[in-house]
């Protein structure tokens, strides 16, 4: 279902000054101009100036932020802000990024791409990562042309393999929480799923990484998914079994692996990190110290405690059903988590 | 009248976990509502009826956690995964909950019913969890930041030091003329807490 699986991911191009300009007009902004001379106000000279946010993408509406980045070519002890100014009652927020830890993130995940290695990107980082690769220039020295492009690859490469590692997680947690016949924790996570399985589309299709919050925009701009957009509306309580069907089909053919808990979850394991285990009079508890947390474990979960406590490689779907189900209770009150093998935890 | 009435008290719940959960109540979740409200109207008067839909689930998710967190006190909280399904279950209020789940179901309605449900949830967690800061308006961003000392004073004398309890609100170094410190949500490159 998933066609555009095969496609060579394409670059995107950064929003120009001249379409970035006319946007703002469209939505009632400052110039780029006049941002650039409130942004100036917090920036220095060697500074290069992106317009971030939804309208450094070409995305927004007229209450879009108005998101500055200034790149710091290396300089000690600048703030990093946020600053916020205020020009003609519209909010300009400005935040600084140095330009050797641009560098070294860049390194880091061209290494991890390299190795083909899980990179275990978070959606904040993703999202400032794109909008410095992809944002609009508004001033300032440029970036050497070797880093730009570097950047941008990169940064597009890491977000398309993000996407999917974010469509494998959701699935595991969709596939756990069905087993547990939760339905409605099972159907929120097998639509994280999709969304995200559509965010890798979009991305490949050659646009840049804007998050969950512009995802539709982007897809009605290539017209594709329309086969699984449908899925990103939550079922009726009726309807969710026949949901999370299809889902589950969609998960398995666009990640090429069984949507089931052993297939999703090989990369995968209960971290248990943290919980303390005391045996009392007529009861035992386990006790998580950082947040002065407790909860009794029942009689017969002793057995199934010990497994799951003692075996912290073993991978989430290789254990037996009563340790599962012993370390999901423990998850949905954030006392037990998941751990990927890209260090990520959920 | 009772002392209970008079005394609106948590039967039950100790002092750090009070304070730990309030305080992200405001300042992880209540702080995201103003701006979630502004999304709402841009949506709107823009015609952005997909973008609605993704941010009424983002008021579902943030307004359920909240009322969650001063109502039932989870600490810590369940992971992101499940967080929005538990805290919606949690909701005792039928009204509220009806309110607050067809946000994220109901996803054929009017835009302009969809966003009058949006603002009625966030008016409602509002009266529930009490004033949150707006950092991204001029004025009321002074005042959140001198709801941010209250917070930071109250926690340092119950004992507890760093940690969680106002996320993204940090000392800002030394502004340069014409600059405010913003002690806003995002964190900076640099923050001590993260990379981002």
């Amino acid at each position: 279902m998933s066609s555009t699986r095969a496609m060579a991911p394409v670059i995107p191009c950064k929003l120009s000054i001249e379409r970035a300009d006319r946007l703002l007009a469209e939505f009632g902004k400052p110039t780029l101009t006049e941002i650039a001379k409130a942004a100036s106000e917090a920036s220095f000279s060697d500074e290069l100036m992106i317009l971030g946010g939804s309208l450094g993408l070409g995305l927004g509406n007229e209450k879009s932020d108005i998101d500055v980045l200034l790149v710091n070519p290396g300089v000690p002890a600048r703030s990093p802000g946020p600053f916020q100014f205020f020009a003609d009652g519209e909010r300009i927020e400005i935040v600084r990024i140095d330009l050797t830890y641009l560098r070294s993130v860049v390194r880091e995940l061209s290494r991890a791409l390299g190795r083909s290695e899980p990179i275990g990107l978070p959606h904040a980082e993703a999202r400032l990562l794109s909008r410095v690769a992809h944002g609009c220039r508004m001033g300032g020295p440029p970036l050497d042309a070797g880093f730009e492009s570097a950047l941008a690859r990169t940064c597009h490469l890491a977000t398309i393999q993000r996407s999917a590692e974010s469509a494998r997680q959701h699935g595991l947690v969709a596939a756990l929480a069905l087993e547990q016949e939760d339905e409605l924790i099972a159907s929120w996570n097998a639509r994280g799923a999709i969304e995200a399985i559509l965010q890798r589309d979009v991305l490949r299709s050659g646009l840049p990484y804007a998050g969950s919050k512009w995802l539709t925009e982007q897809l009605a701009m290539l017209e594709c998914g329309a086969a699984i957009r449908p899925l990103l509306q939550l079922p009726r309580p009726g309807d969710r079994q026949a949901y999370l069907t299809d889902c589950l089909a969609v998960i398995a053919d666009s990640l090429d692996t069984p949507a089931t808990i052993p297939g999703l979850g090989e990369t995968a394991r209960w971290d248990t990190a943290g919980l303390g285990h005391y045996h009392l009079p007529g009861a035992d508890v386990l006790v998580q110290q950082e947040h002065n947390a407790v909860i009794e474990l029942a009689a017969d979960a002793g057995p199934a405690w010990a497994e799951l406590s003692c075996r912290p490689e073993q991978p989430i779907g290789g254990e037996t059903r009563s340790v599962r189900d012993v370390a999901w209770q423990l998850y949905v009150r954030g006392l037990a988590g998941i751990r990927w093998e890209n260090g990520g935890r959920q | 009248m009772t002392v209970h009435d008079s005394l609106c008290v948590s039967p039950g719940v100790d002092v750090r976990r009070y304070a730990w959960c309030y305080s992200q109540a405001v300042w992880s979740f209540g702080v995201v509502l103003p701006m979630l409200a502004e999304d709402i109207d841009g949506a709107q008067r823009a015609g952005q009826g997909h973008l609605l839909t993704y941010v009424a689930r983002l008021v579902a998710e943030y307004c359920a956690t909240a009322i969650y967190l001063v109502r039932a006190f989870p600490r810590p909280l369940p992971p992101t995964s499940v967080r929005a399904v538990v805290a919606i279950r949690a909701i005792k209020d039928d009204s509220l909950r009806a309110l607050i789940q067809d946000l994220i179901f109901d996803q054929g309605s009017e835009p302009d019913a969809t966003a009058d449900m949006c603002r009625q949830a966030i008016s409602r967690t509002i009266s529930i969890i009490g004033p949150v800061p707006e950092l991204i308006d001029r004025d009321e961003r002074h005042r959140a930041i001198g709801h941010a000392r209250y917070w930071l004073s109250f926690i340092a004398q119950i004992g507890e030091g760093e940690g969680d309890y106002l996320p993204g609100v940090r000392a800002v170094p030394d502004p340069r003329p014409g600059q405010v410190d913003s002690s806003s949500p995002r964190q900076g490159p640099n923050c001590k807490k993260g990379k981002l």
